[in-house]
This record gives C-alpha cells, sequence and structure tokens, in this order.
C-alpha cells in the first residue's frame, strides 16, 4: 500500500512539473499554430535563475525570489524570440518547429558556454527538507511544495482565462482568430501577452525542476517532448486538458516505470498514447467547429 | 536539377555524376576522406526518403533516426555475431555478463535475414504506426510529435537494454563484413562503391516514384487531405506508402552505414540526429529529391570541417542554420538555384542565344 | 439498373450537432435518371444532408441506401468508390496541376496499385471526353489555378464525370457565375442527366425554375414538401417559409417573381 501510494505521489509531482510545461505549448500552439521546441530551453533558463539567485543569495529565501524571476525572465526570452522570428511564421507548425529547434540548440552551447557543461546542483533550502510521514509512506516536503505551486499556477490562469478581459481575449483570439481580428481585437499584441505567459510557466517549471534534480544544459530537452504528448493527449489550447493529461502521463509513467523498467516505460507510455489516439484523435478535449477543417 | 531537362540531359547529367562518385573520388581521395564521404552519401540516402515523405508527402517525420538504427542494428547485429563466430556470444555482452544469446539475436545470424529485415523491419514499424495514426486522421504537427516521442523511446530503450544493446555504447568494433577485412583499402573502396550504387537506385526509385501518378496523389493529398478522399482515393494508404518507403530508405542507409564507420549506437539514432536529418533536406530544398542529397552532402561535410575546427561553434552554426533556412529560404538551396535562374540566367540566355536554345532555356527546373 | 429504379433512399435520417438537429425526420428518394433540385432557406440542412450521404458527417439516426447497399458503415472514399461523386460549394480543385493533370488525378483513382505506380504518358480518352463536355478544351494544359470561379465549377463537375458515378450530388454549382455562365451550366447539367442521376443545391430560383424537374425543399432540417417546380411554388408552407423571413429578401423577392 505504501508503495503504491509512493507511486501516485511521485507521478502526481512529475505531471504537475508537466502541466507548467505543457500549459504555454498548448496555449502557443492553440492559438498562434507555433510548435515551440525551444520552450524546453526556458525551462533551463528557470533553472538557472535559481541557481545564479542561491549563489547571490544564498539558500532560504532565494528560491521564493527566484520563482518571479524566473517567470519574468523566461517569458521575457519567450517575447523576444516571439517578435525576432515565430511572427513571421504563423501558421506553419512544422517550420515553427525546426526554426525554435535551432534556437534550443544555440541556447543550449550558450548555457554550456556561460555554466560549462557539467551539471550543477540547487541546494533545497532548509525548509523543504524533510519528509511527511502519512499512512506510512513518506512524501517529500519539496515535492509536496511544487504541487502547491501548481496548483497555485493553475487556478490563476484559470482566473486570468475566465475573470480578466485579456483573459477572454485570449480565448477568443484561439477559438477564431479571423473573427477576433475582424472584431477589432489587436490580435498581436494578444499573442505576445500568451507567449510571454506560456514561457513564464517554463521558467517557472526550471525552478520547480531543480527540488528534483540537477540542472544542465538539456535539462529542457528530457521535459519536451513529454510536453508536447500532453498537448496532443489533453486537446489543443486546453487548460483542462493539460492538466488531467499530465497527471495522467505523469502517473502512468510512474507506475510503468515500478512495474517494469525506465528504459521500457517510455515505450509502454507510447503505445498507450497511440491507443488513446485510436478512441480520441483530437485529444480529450475538442474545440468543435463545422464544415471541411 | 532535373525538372526542365530533356529526359537524356538529365540522364546524361546523372551518368556523369554516378562517373565522378565511382571513378573518380575512389583515385583522388585518401582511404579515410572516401570513408567519409561514403558515410554522407548514406545520409543522402535517408534524405532522400526524407524529402518524399516530407516534401511531397507533407510527413515531418523526427523518426528517421528510429528507421535508421533499426537497419543499423539488424547489420550491426549480424556483423557482430559473424566475428564472434558460431555458438560465441559478441563481445560486448560477455563484458556485461549476458551468458546466453538473446532470443531476438538469434535470426540476425543469418545474413538473408539481417540484411532483408534491415530495410524491412522499419518498413514494416513505419507502416503499422502509419496505419495506426494516419487512420485516425492524426497529421501535421501531431505526426511529427508522436515520431519524435517514438524515436526517443527507442533511444532510451536502446541505452537501458545494456545487455541486448550494447547500452550506450552500441554496436561498436565492426571489423568484417561477409568475411572481408574492413580494414583493407580495397574492401573499403568495393564497400564505397556499393553505397554509390545504393544511393543511385534509392534516388532513381524516389523519382519514379514522384513523377508517377501515385506522386501526383501523394502531392494532392499533402495539399488537401479532405478532397482527395473525395475523389474515391484512400488517404491513409497513400501515406502509409510514402513513410514506409521512407523508413525503408533510412534502414538501408543504416544497414551501409554500420561497416564503413563500424559503430552503431544511441546517440546516432536518437532525436537529435533526426532533426539534424531534417534539416539536410530542408537546406537543399524540399520536394526536389536532388535538394536532399546535396543538403546531405553539404550539411555534413561542414559539420565535419567545422566542428574539427571549432567543436562549440559547430552548434551555434546548425542552430543558426536551422533559423535562416526555415525561416528566410524555406525551400532551400534548389529553391535559390531556382531564384538565381529565373532573375538572372533567363534573360541572358535568351538575348544570347538562338531562339530554340532560349526558348528551352526558359523552362527552368521545377 | 435501369431509369426509374429507386438509387437513393433516405429513411428517418437524423443528423445532429452537439444536441443541435441540423437534419431531423428526413425521407428522400431519388430515382436512376433523375435531375433533383434541393432547396431551402439558409441553415435549412441542404449542405448536412449531402454531407450525411457523402459520409463526411456521421448521423445519429436513420438509413441512407444507395443501389442497395448501406452508405453509413462505409467511409468517404468508398462511398465514391461505390459511385456517389460531390462538388464543394468552394471550388477545390488543384490550383498547381493542369486541368489535365486535375482530370487525371480524378480519373485514376480505380487503378491498381502496380499501375498507379507508372508514369502518365498519354491522356486518357474519358478525360479528353470530359474536356470537350465541361467546354475547357481549350484550357487542357493551362493550370487550373488561372481559371474563373465558373471554369473551375466546370473542372470540378468534370473531375466528377470522368470518375463516372451513378449520382452526382452538387453543392450551389452556380454560385456566383453569370448570367451566361449559369445557363450554360443549367444546360451541362441537363446533358449530364441524359446518363447520370443528379441531386443539385440551389439557391437561384430563377435557375430552379429554368432547369429543374422536381424540387425537394428543406426547411429547418426537415423536408418541407416535394413536386414540379410550379406545385411546390404555389404550396402555401413553402411561401410561409420564404416569404416569412423578413432577412431572405432575395429568396423573397425570387420566390413573389
Amino acid at each position: 500500500m505504501d508503495a503504491f501510494l509512493g507511486q501516485v505521489f511521485t507521478g502526481l509531482s512529475v505531471g504537475s512539473v508537466l502541466i507548467l510545461i505543457a500549459l504555454g505549448l498548448t496555449f502557443t500552439f492553440g492559438q498562434m499554430g507555433v510548435i515551440n521546441m525551444a520552450h524546453g530551453e526556458f525551462i533551463m533558463a528557470g533553472a538557472y535563475t535559481a541557481y545564479m539567485l542561491q549563489d547571490l543569495m544564498g539558500g532560504g529565501v532565494s528560491l521564493l525570489v527566484a520563482l518571479p524571476v524566473a517567470f519574468f525572465i523566461a517569458g521575457a526570452m519567450g517575447l523576444l524570440l516571439e517578435l525576432v522570428l515565430i511572427r513571421r511564421l504563423y501558421g506553419r507548425p512544422l517550420d515553427t518547429l525546426l526554426v525554435t529547434w535551432g534556437v534550443s540548440l544555440m541556447l543550449q552551447q550558450l548555457a554550456r558556454d556561460i555554466f560549462g557543461a557539467p551539471n550543477v546542483q540547487v541546494r533545497a533550502p532548509g525548509w523543504l527538507g524533510g519528509s511527511l510521514h502519512v499512512a506510512g509512506a513518506s512524501f517529500s516536503i519539496s515535492r509536496i511544495f511544487i504541487m502547491g505551486l501548481v496548483v497555485v499556477c493553475v487556478v490563476g490562469i484559470w482566473l486570468f482565462l475566465t475573470k480578466l478581459p485579456q483573459g477572454a481575449r485570449m480565448r477568443a483570439v484561439m477559438q477564431n482568430r479571423q473573427l477576433a481580428s475582424c472584431s477589432g481585437l489587436k490580435t498581436h499584441s494578444i499573442d505576445r501577452l500568451t507567449f510571454f505567459i506560456g514561457s513564464g510557466l517554463a521558467g517557472i517549471a526550471g525552478v520547480a525542476l531543480t527540488l528534483l534534480g540537477s540542472t544542465g544544459p538539456t535539462l529542457g530537452t528530457n521535459y519536451i517532448v513529454d510536453a508536447f504528448l500532453v498537448v496532443v493527449v489533453g486537446g489543443l489550447g486546453q487548460l483542462k486538458g493539460a492538466v488531467i493529461a499530465a497527471i495522467g502521463l505523469g502517473l502512468l509513467n510512474s507506475f510503468v516505470e515500478y512495474g517494469t523498467s525506465a528504459s521500457l516505460a517510455k515505450v509502454v507510455v507510447f503505445v498507450a498514447i497511440v491507443g488513446f489516439l485510436q478512441v480520441r484523435p483530437q485529444g480529450l478535449f475538442v474545440l468543435k467547429s463545422r464544415g471541411l477543417a | 536539377m532535373g525538372g526542365g531537362l530533356t529526359p537524356w540531359k538529365r540522364r546524361a547529367i546523372f551518368l556523369a555524376v554516378g562517373f565522378v562518385f565511382i571513378v573518380v573520388a575512389p583515385a583522388a581521395l585518401s582511404t579515410f576522406r572516401l570513408a567519409l564521404l561514403g558515410k554522407y552519401l548514406c545520409f543522402a540516402i535517408i534524405a532522400v526518403g526524407i524529402d518524399l515523405a516530407w516534401g511531397y508527402g507533407g510527413m515531418l517525420t523526427i523518426g528517421q533516426g528510429l528507421f535508421f538504427g533499426l537497419g543499423g542494428y539488424s547489420m550491426g547485429m549480424f556483423l557482430k555475431l559473424q566475428e564472434a563466430g558460431p555458438g560465441n556470444l559478441p563481445d560486448f555482452m560477455t563484458w556485461s555478463g549476458v551468458e546466453a544469446l538473446p532470443a531476438m539475436w538469434k535470426p540476425f545470424s543469418n545474413p538473408v535475414v539481417a540484411l532483408t529485415g534491415a530495410v524491412l523491419i522499419p518498413m514494416t514499424v513505419a507502416a503499422a504506426l502509419g496505419a495506426l495514426i494516419f487512420r485516425r486522421r492524426v497529421r501535421g504537427a501531431y505526426f511529427a510529435i508522436l515520431t519524435q516521442a517514438l524515436t526517443l523511446a527507442f533511444a532510451i530503450l536502446l541505452v537501458g537494454q545494456q545487455g541486448i544493446t550494447g547500452g550506450t555504447n552500441g554496436l561498436t568494433n565492426v571489423t568484417t563484413f561477409m568475411g572481408y577485412d574492413l580494414n583493407d583499402p580495397i574492401n573499403q573502396r568495393s564497400l564505397y562503391v556499393l553505397i554509390v550504387l545504393c544511393l543511385g537506385a534509392v534516388y532513381l526509385l524516389a523519382r519514379q516514384v514522384v513523377e508517377s501518378r501515385y506522386g501526383r496523389v501523394l502531392m494532392a493529398v499533402r495539399d488537401r487531405e479532405d478532397r482527395v478522399r473525395f475523389l474515391g482515393y484512400n488517404p491513409t494508404t497513400i501515406k502509409i506508402i510514402a513513410f514506409s518507403i521512407s523508413a525503408g530508405m533510412a534502414g538501408l542507409a543504416g544497414a551501409l552505414f554500420v561497416p564503413v564507420v563500424g559503430i552503431i549506437s544511441p546517440a546516432l539514432v536518437g532525436i537529435v540526429p533526426s532533426i539534424e536529418m531534417v534539416i539536410w533536406v530542408a537546406l537543399g530544398g524540399r520536394g526536389t529529391l536532388i535538394g536532399a542529397v546535396v543538403g546531405a552532402l553539404l550539411v555534413n561535410y561542414a559539420k565535419t570541417t567545422l566542428s574539427e575546427a571549432y567543436p562549440s561553434g559547430w552548434l551555434y552554426f546548425q542552430g543558426l542554420l536551422f533559423v535562416v533556412v526555415m525561416a528566410f529560404a524555406p525551400k532551400g538551396v534548389a529553391g535559390l538555384w531556382k531564384m538565381y535562374n529565373e532573375r538572372f540566367r533567363r534573360p541572358k540566355s535568351a538575348a544570347s542565344e538562338p531562339v530554340g536554345h532560349g526558348a528551352e532555356a526558359l523552362d527552368v527546373p521545377v | 439498373m435501369s431509369k426509374g429504379q429507386l438509387l437513393l433512399e433516405i429513411r428517418n435520417l437524423e443528423v445532429s450537432f452537439d444536441g443541435f438537429k441540423a437534419n431531423s425526420e428526413v425521407d428522400l428518394d431519388v430515382l436512376e435518371g433523375e435531375l433533383r433540385f434541393l432547396i431551402g432557406p439558409n441553415g435549412a440542412g441542404k449542405t448536412t444532408l449531402i454531407d450525411a450521404i457523402t459520409g463526411l458527417v456521421k448521423p445519429s439516426k436513420g438509413t441512407i441506401t444507395f443501389a442497395n447497399k448501406d452508405l453509413l458503415q462505409r467511409r468517404e472514399f468508398e462511398i465514391v468508390r461505390l459511385g456517389v461523386g460531390r462538388t464543394f460549394q468552394k471550388a477545390n480543385v488543384f490550383e498547381e496541376l493542369t486541368v489535365i493533370e486535375n482530370l487525371d488525378l480524378a480519373a485514376s483513382f480505380r487503378l491498381t496499385l502496380p499501375k498507379l505506380f507508372r508514369r502518365r504518358k498519354t491522356v486518357m480518352p474519358e478525360v479528353l471526353e470530359a474536356l470537350d463536355v465541361v467546354g475547357l478544351p481549350d484550357y487542357g494544359d493551362r493550370p487550373a489555378g488561372v481559371l474563373s470561379h465558373g471554369q473551375k465549377q466546370w473542372l470540378e463537375i468534370g473531375m466528377l464525370l470522368v470518375q463516372d458515378p451513378m449520382l452526382l450530388l452538387l453543392d450551389e454549382p452556380v454560385a456566383g457565375m453569370s448570367k451566361a455562365e449559369r445557363t450554360k451550366t443549367g444546360e451541362l447539367l441537363q446533358f449530364i442527366a441524359q446518363t447520370k442521376t443528379l441531386m443539385v443545391i440551389e439557391h437561384d430560383m430563377d435557375f430552379v425554375r429554368r432547369f429543374s424537374k422536381k424540387v425537394t425543399v428543406l426547411c429547418e432540417g426537415q423536408i418541407l414538401c416535394e413536386g414540379p417546380i410550379e406545385q411546390v411554388q404555389a404550396n402555401p408552407m413553402v411561401q410561409e417559409v420564404y416569404l416569412g423571413r423578413a432577412h431572405d429578401r432575395r429568396s423573397q423577392e425570387e420566390v413573389k417573381a
């Protein structure tokens, strides 16, 4: 029973980081038709931000400071990418995939040149050390912290999308770009906002990941593929879909790894996803529209 | 560059290029350089396949590393078994404490199984994957994401199953090929010629495919899949065929790559090399076939040269290559060549040559 | 099959989109050799009906039988292979291909795979014939992209003809055409109707009056009435539907005229 709880817990914590990463991807893909492979490097930027702040400020509070700072740094990087490159590639997902992959290669090399190729370690502050013991299983405080953080972020995004006018505009552009544009919405500034928020969330995810392991130039690559699978399973531009799919993927991965081995788990998860697509080829949630798509 | 030339001119150019590669190159290059060229030509075979799937079929496959790997490992397993001799285990298995030959390896001691498997296994995997995802109309970026995920899973599996696959190191120290010593320059030359012939055959096959009626349907599916469905074609079948052929080509390339380079490892088949393969085609110019070959040769030549001189510079350069090509010249070298022809050569040739030839020169390659 | 036999039989058809019924309780018979017009105000479910027949949308209830074969369990391309061809409101030709290549693409769908892998060396006789019938013989080697809107619609009809279907479903073939083009299209339809069965969605009442034999009126997803155009126009329910809708001025005037 405690082993079972342990797997659920691990799956949930990995899944919740995936949520943060996938949200940005699903919004930029759904709204602009952009596949951003450099999104992984925003995660990396967030992680290195935590690392640098730790050096500057020492442990303790640096992690809390790192969260907003990473959000803005990663967000600014996303904004810059959008302004310089991506805006000329809207609606060409396959081309953006390759362009942003190139950006991702350059950012990884840049990180290698600045921070060195070996991984660096962010020490978790004391108040995140230790574990909570419930029902015979132990739950690490830092993972609980990550889950809490993700809940806060998701609720924040949900409130933004449903309660604020900017959020309503974002949803409008996502559902029908042309109509939104004809109705007088400045679609481009909305796109930039989406990009900023989405990339910023990846930065937060990066800070969270420093609690789970070490930080290196290829940190983002390890998560980006899984995050895209979350988008595929959850449905384009779907907050709810991304949350459910990320948790599902996290849990599945955790259990299959436990039952078989880490190297087989990826194959099993892939097969499960292809199987899922047989039933719901457009993902869990779909924006419906009539006509020849 | 095909298109506008008369069939006879095209054949003449094809044979002339073949002559340069088969006769001139082995005479002019050192054994080391020739082996490098052989490696590039293997990559060119992959590129032709990618162009078929992506350039003509609109299927951006980031799974060619997987298919290349399936071909490479089939060949690698066969060569390792031959080297070990009947009843013996390949060297790395003894090191990782494996005592009996894994069942998966057994069929690959047979050369026919190994060689046909190198092509047929990738084709079958591609066809199965295609059947499952094209049928449900999963396409475009979703297809790219899925092939990428499968490639990642495959690479992770290879690393994890140390005893069966040689883990991170892969299958190394391949020194003989069908009983011939691969260090012998003569055998290396023969192998090189074999690769050139394979590339020639693959190129001709791809040309036939894209210029046939099937090729037209494939392009129609790329541009408007839903419309083609209402013309009575099953787009799933049409796409599976092209994807499967392209996987077979990557498998063949993998099988040829192993004896030339002497190694196949997860690092050669993961996501990173798979996306690199796509940029060869993008740089050369997708949808032209010849562009794919040129792109594979150019990028890999640049990679060897630049990464020898500036190891970290290459990664910046490669990243920049992706950005510049896709954002500013999505039609690649072939597109630039076409533009150059249209802008500068046309008026000149029309003015300076007799009318008949001028009119022919107007017919610019596509 | 011979003229006058039942070719298409629709019973109790219902198509719903998230609860909204685009078609309901539709019973429709089309006989071999008919030139049937399908009319009705915007949103009456005309296109949805054709979508359901050709497999683009899946009905929630009812049956569709074509030449004694159930269409509901078949996919789009299988339905085409049974002999049901359709066009779309927006012309959907392949603009980079020449007119002949477009027709050849349509004509090749019955070729076996080995034959499909051969190059096209000649022009098939049925392609030349279709080129003549739709009035584009001078455009054979021109890219379809340079054709006018009307010519593209004719090319679409030509692409249907080379496939030799039994039943042609045309979705507003004359929309956006000039007066002269409409007349030519009408004559083309009558010519085709000599050997094939057609069902045509049309908004232009003038066009319907000139070329129709039998008309089916759809309204709010259901069939309102059916019969020769004069009889349909005299039907008070039809007048109510067209006249009662203040926003549909065009149809209103056309019915009055």
